[in-house]
């Protein structure tokens, strides 16, 4: 017979109120393996805390999207979104799998070139472009969205400096209903500024113009917002088609598809209250089939989603530093990561979980990270059984935005593993070592 | 050949000159009352008279009495053949040499009574002939083979073949030997065994086996194979079989038509033979279904060009037959229920397709699948599957819970689409109040009509996909392929299909046509390309291709340098050529060759395909060798590759890059090895080049 386990006693209050048939039990199952590895196991193999991507689940998640969209409507292509996390195996699992690339800086650009995805299936996003790399992802026939007035002039200027026929599109920007509304990215719809762009780059004798994008938020709950979206979309396309003569290749919708985490605030956990990738793409394709294209003219629906493809492949291990009690009596634990390293629990209420069976009774607690600093909070209120120093626990649904939104701030960034789909453990990325922050460092000769 | 049959007829140098005369009046006569240029051409009105003339000069004496009979008698064959084809030919018959039989009675029977036509003392007077002719030499060759003594069998075999033209000498059968080799392979094994099987089953059943080299009658057995063997009906195991079966048959009826004749003192000549046959292939002909024994379908004169064809055309143009029909939905579904399934698909509705759609778990539901909307498939677009119109649709049918069925309204929400006066596509099980279209309206393939629903007897939603005969839903299915799709089963890649049916439980998807291709391969009729290009010499040589419809309405190029015809096809999906004919020193057969077959998709998935061995280049001996194996086994294998190689962008093609192989194979050992390459930007094929070996013909487009 195994031992009985120690549980220490806790104190809590008690609340008046309805009685509860279920008693204060908590559901709050331990994870203990990720895709059949076990947590103990990689925290020992690879240290705490840890960022654990499972290949299996990135592979499911992608063609889960591809079916949803190409069984609604005949041309679709998903480009990786670089920035949510460009771990370069994470980037080439979608790229196998037939994603383009979307990317926003010279940095992701050269990061998508060494991933080897050809120019021409390189999406050039943002606000930020060099003239040289205006004219790098011209020679590529990358497809450069331009986001403002001073890009497009520079471009049309570099086109005719260099002899360059760049491929363009333009990020337009609309009010879809939705608060905020995102209007410091692209050129206007309603007040013209967008067909004021098209105008200029048709008129122009160097730019092509291939598509219209359009990216209107983030982590949008409501598939109406894209109906909305796509029906500009199509409006703009259908002018160019009258005015021009000529149709648009394609119509990029951006991302913004949710994962189903919990934001802050909200009531109701987000897997009961986000709407289903196929709600998103009913509302998109619906518009897009009904406006009266011919089949043979029917745009290409390029999607740039991020967040819903790789939020719940990724995981994130750590282990429990202290508990104590707080001054006005509520528990708190101390983990090894903090919102240095979890950057998305600012914004989301991520589930935690135990990564050992624990004993029955729960309490209430703090969820702090190791930072000295009064910020670093990673659940203010979370249900936990009682955990004692050593106890390791997994965050779920992590993969999104944390692996390149980290900050090397007090403490160094953990390894990253990649699970591969015969459950093999990949080390992607090493702990970051004190000679490696330091090696970009240098001493003037008078400190040395 | 030609010249061959020539040289042998005019060993008896009279009649040679008379045959000639014959087929001038013939030939004359039948442009002088303008009948079809086309079929004059291939002879059949003609040659009658020509045999005849032949027998004439043969077997009477020349002077005028004579030339005056040979033309009445060349115009009453002539008048025969057409009487006779104007009824044949539209029950598909031949006539064969029965005009000649009866007009050589005409003359035969009632000759005793024509003081003035004297019969030929000639025959007797070989060497007098020869000399004339030939002089000593001819003289000399002919005593050489006569006295040559190759053994009774051979001799023979030599002296029926020379009695195709009234003779009875071997070196005439020699020449005629030699023809049938050069002419074709396959004619000759066949004369060879319809000689040796009715020179056996002579001795077999005690007949006089020397008797039938007597005068034409021995030829009836030859002429018998060959026709049978490899001219009306397409050489193969069978064929030869069959020959093997009727050549004795022929020998029965040979002595039977001698006997009855005997009484009216007249010679069966060839009658035996054109009864057999004509007989044979009016059998064949009734059949509903040929699995073997195939009547030749496009007389090319040639057995071996009509094997290759045929074999080429029966694995290729299968499509011909079809309208091109593409799955009817997006994005790839799986198949629940193939043909003749284990659960719905029975009997008369057994030619259906049902399909849903999977997750790569094989799933295909979320949650915990009690309800129709948690399926993948609820709800999605049901496209058209060809262009058409709406014969029948129904709606309004509420869709079950999962695990319920509607027996009562067994097809739930259906349409039915016409697409050509005996083709329909059924639709069923559609979802309540979905349906987009009206009875009569019109649809292109590829127009949404409705979504996948759970109506009617579908316990889970699914779509059904059936094709038949008739306008109403329900109807009796027919067996059916699909045009072009992508098919994967759980244990293998995936690959290109053509016009095939999808079978059950792979997963299958439509391919989406490239426009830039499309456009460069869509030959419209009465446009030209030109191409230059440098030839072995350094010249630089340029060819004007016209495309046309012919009366059929097949499209073809011609060139107007060469005089070379390519015939195509091109529909959405794929550039076909399907035959060429003309010089194989033209640019235009080498495009034929690199352009063979051109998936006009942006899928890069490798197109194979086969060329038939005579529209190849392969050396003469291995040629030959493969042309006698050929109705058995093929022995030389010309394998075709098309793959895309480079193209510029993913969404708009502004240049492409397609390469192209063709594999020549004799045994295990490859002959010839070809990559081509075809360059197309956005004005169309702007270049295209072949290498073998280390030389490589480049052809540059003028615009």
């Amino acid at each position: 017979m195994e031992k009985k386990r120690y549980e220490r006693p806790t104190l809590r209050k008690m609340n008046t109120g309805l009685m509860n048939k279920f008693g204060t039990k908590t559901e709050n199952e331990p994870l203990t393996h990720i895709e059949s590895v076990a947590v103990k196991g990689l925290l020992k193999e690879y240290g705490s805390p840890l960022f654990v991507l499972s290949e299996r689940q990135i592979r499911r998640n992608i063609r889960n999207a591809s079916r949803i969209f190409n069984t609604r409507y005949p041309k679709v292509q998903f480009a990786w979104s670089y920035k949510t996390n460009y771990m370069d195996a994470v980037c080439r699992t979608f790229h196998q799998e037939g994603s383009w690339a979307e990317v926003v800086s010279g940095f992701e650009y050269d990061k998508a070139l060494n991933n080897g995805v050809p120019g021409h299936q390189i999406i050039f996003n943002g606000p930020d472009k060099t003239d040289e790399q205006l004219v790098l992802a011209a020679r590529n026939n990358s497809l450069i969205h331009i986001d403002h007035y001073d890009e497009l002039y520079s471009l049309i200027r570099l086109s005719n400096e260099h002899k360059l026929n760049p491929k363009v599109a333009i990020r337009v920007n609309m009010d879809t209903g939705i608060y905020p509304k995102w209007d410091r990215f692209g050129f206007n719809f309603e007040n013209g500024q967008a067909w004021n762009a098209l105008t200029r780059i048709v008129s122009s004798e160097r730019l092509e113009l291939v598509g219209l994008h359009c990216h209107i938020g983030t982590f949008m709950l409501s598939p109406n917002a894209y109906a909305t979206a796509a029906r500009n979309l199509c409006e703009l396309a259908w002018s160019v088609k009258e005015r021009y003569g000529k149709m648009v290749h394609y119509l990029d919708l951006g991302g913004g598809f949710p994962s189903t985490n919990t934001l802050k605030g909200a009531y109701l956990p987000g897997t009961d209250t986000v709407p289903s990738l196929d709600q998103f793409a009913d509302a998109i394709t619906d518009v897009i089939l009904g406006y009266g294209f011919r089949p043979e003219e029917l745009p290409l629906l390029i999607l740039e989603t991020g967040r819903a493809l790789i939020d719940d492949a990724g995981y994130l291990l750590g282990t429990v530093l202290a508990t104590k009690r707080l001054s006005d009596g509520r528990r708190a634990t101390i983990l090894d990561f903090g919102i240095n390293s979890l950057f998305t629990s600012f914004w989301y209420e991520h589930k935690v979980s135990p990564a050992q069976p624990l004993g029955q009774q729960t309490e209430e607690t703090v969820l702090y990270g190791p930072l000295c600093m009064n910020i670093d909070v990673v659940r203010e209120s979370i249900v936990m059984p009682l955990l004692e120093k050593g106890n390791q626990v997994v965050v779920h649904q992590v993969g999104a935005y944390n692996m390149t939104q980290w900050m090397q701030f007090i403490t160094l960034r953990p390894a990253i593993v990649l699970i591969d789909e015969e459950n093999k453990t990949h080390l992607i990325r090493k702990a970051e070592t004190t000679e490696y922050i330091n090696s970009q460092e240098l001493l003037p000769t008078h400190l040395n | 050949m030609a010249i061959a049959v020539m040289a042998a007829s005019f060993l008896n140098i009279y009649a040679g000159i008379s045959g000639l005369i014959a087929v001038c009046i013939a030939v004359g006569t039948s442009l002088a009352f303008g009948f079809d240029k086309a079929l004059l051409r291939t002879g059949v009105y003609t040659f009658n008279a020509l045999i005849t003339g032949i027998g004439l000069g043969t077997f009477f004496d020349p002077g005028i009495v004579f030339f005056v009979l040979l033309v009445l008698i060349s115009l009453l064959s002539l008048i025969i053949s057409v009487a006779l084809g104007g009824w044949s030919f539209r029950q598909g018959l031949p006539f064969l040499s029965i005009p000649f039989v009866i007009s050589f009675w005409v003359i035969m029977l009632p000759s005793s009574e024509l003081a003035n036509l004297g019969l030929t003392q000639r025959n007797i007077f070989w060497m007098n002939e020869l000399y004339a002719i030939g002089g000593n030499s001819l003289v000399q060759l002919f005593q050489q083979i006569e006295s040559f003594q190759p053994g009774a069998i051979i001799e023979v075999y030599l002296r029926s073949l020379s009695s195709v033209f009234f003779q009875d000498n071997m070196l005439a059968g020699l020449v005629v030997a030699i023809g049938l080799l050069i002419a074709s392979r396959i004619f000759f094994s066949l004369s060879v065994i319809g000689f040796l099987t009715a020179y056996l089953f002579a001795i077999f059943v005690g007949s006089e086996a020397s008797s039938i080299s007597y005068y034409n009658i021995g030829a009836n057995f030859i002429m018998v194979a060959i026709a049978v063997g490899g001219f009306f009906v397409i050489p193969s195991k069978a064929s030869y079989f069959w020959t093997i079966l009727l050549v004795p048959v022929t020998s029965l009826v040979l002595l039977f038509f001698i006997r009855l004749l005997n009484f009216i003192q007249l010679p069966a000549f060839s009658l035996p033979y054109s009864v057999v046959t004509i007989l044979f292939v009016h059998f064949l002909q009734q059949r509903n279904a040929a699995r073997s024994l195939i009547i030749t379908p496009l007389q090319q004169y040639s057995p071996e060009v009509n094997l290759y064809s045929y074999q080429n055309n029966k694995d290729r143009l299968t499509r011909f037959l079809y309208i091109p029909l593409q799955l009817p939905f997006w994005g790839k579904w799986t198949i629940t229920q193939g043909y003749d399934g284990n659960f719905t698909h029975k009997e008369e509705w057994g030619k259906a397709l049902d399909f849903m759609i999977q997750d790569q778990e094989g799933k295909t539901f979320q949650g915990t699948g009690n309800s129709p909307d948690q399926y993948y498939c609820f709800g999605k677009p049901v496209s058209a599957p060809a262009d058409g119109v709406i014969t029948d649709c129904r709606d309004g049918i509420d869709d079950n819970e999962a695990g319920q069925v509607n027996t009562l309204q067994n097809w739930g929400n259906s349409v039915v689409i016409q697409h050509s006066p005996t083709v329909y596509s059924q639709l069923s099980h559609l979802r309540k109040n979905s349906l987009k279209v009206k009875k009569g309206e019109f649809v292109k393939a590829g127009d949404v009509i409705a979504q996948c629903g759970n109506s009617g007897r579908s316990p889970y939603p699914h779509l059904h996909f059936q094709i038949q005969s008739q306008p109403h839903i329900g109807a009796r299915t027919l067996e059916y392929p699909i045009a072009y799709f992508t098919e994967q089963s759980a244990t293998s890649q995936s690959t290109l299909k053509q016009f095939d049916i999808p079978v059950d439980g792979s997963t299958v998807s439509n391919l989406n046509t490239d426009q830039l291709l499309h456009k460069a391969f869509n030959i419209l009729p009465d446009t030209s390309l030109s191409f230059s290009w440098t030839d072995a010499k350094g010249n630089l040589t340029t060819e004007h291709w016209d495309a046309f419809t012919d009366a059929y309405n097949y499209n073809y190029l011609y060139s107007r340098e060469t005089g070379a015809v390519a015939y195509y096809t091109c529909d959405k999906l794929m550039f076909y050529f399907t035959t060429f004919y003309g010089s194989k020193k033209s640019l235009l057969y080498r495009f034929f060759l690199t352009a063979y077959k051109v998936l006009l998709s942006d899928s890069t998935m490798p197109v194979t395909d086969s060329i038939p061995v005579h529209l190849v280049n392969t050396p003469g001996i291995l040629r030959a060798i493969n042309d006698f194996a050929a109705p058995f086994t093929n022995l030389t294998k010309v394998n075709y590759l098309q793959q895309q190689v480079q193209k510029d962008t993913g969404f708009d093609t502004h240049q492409l890059e397609l390469s192209t192989q063709v594999n020549v194979r004799f045994l295990k050992k490859q002959l010839i090895n070809r990559t081509q390459t075809i360059s197309i930007d956005q004005r169309g094929i702007i270049s295209f080049s072949i290498q073998t070996g280390n030389t490589i013909v480049y052809a540059k487009r003028n615009w």
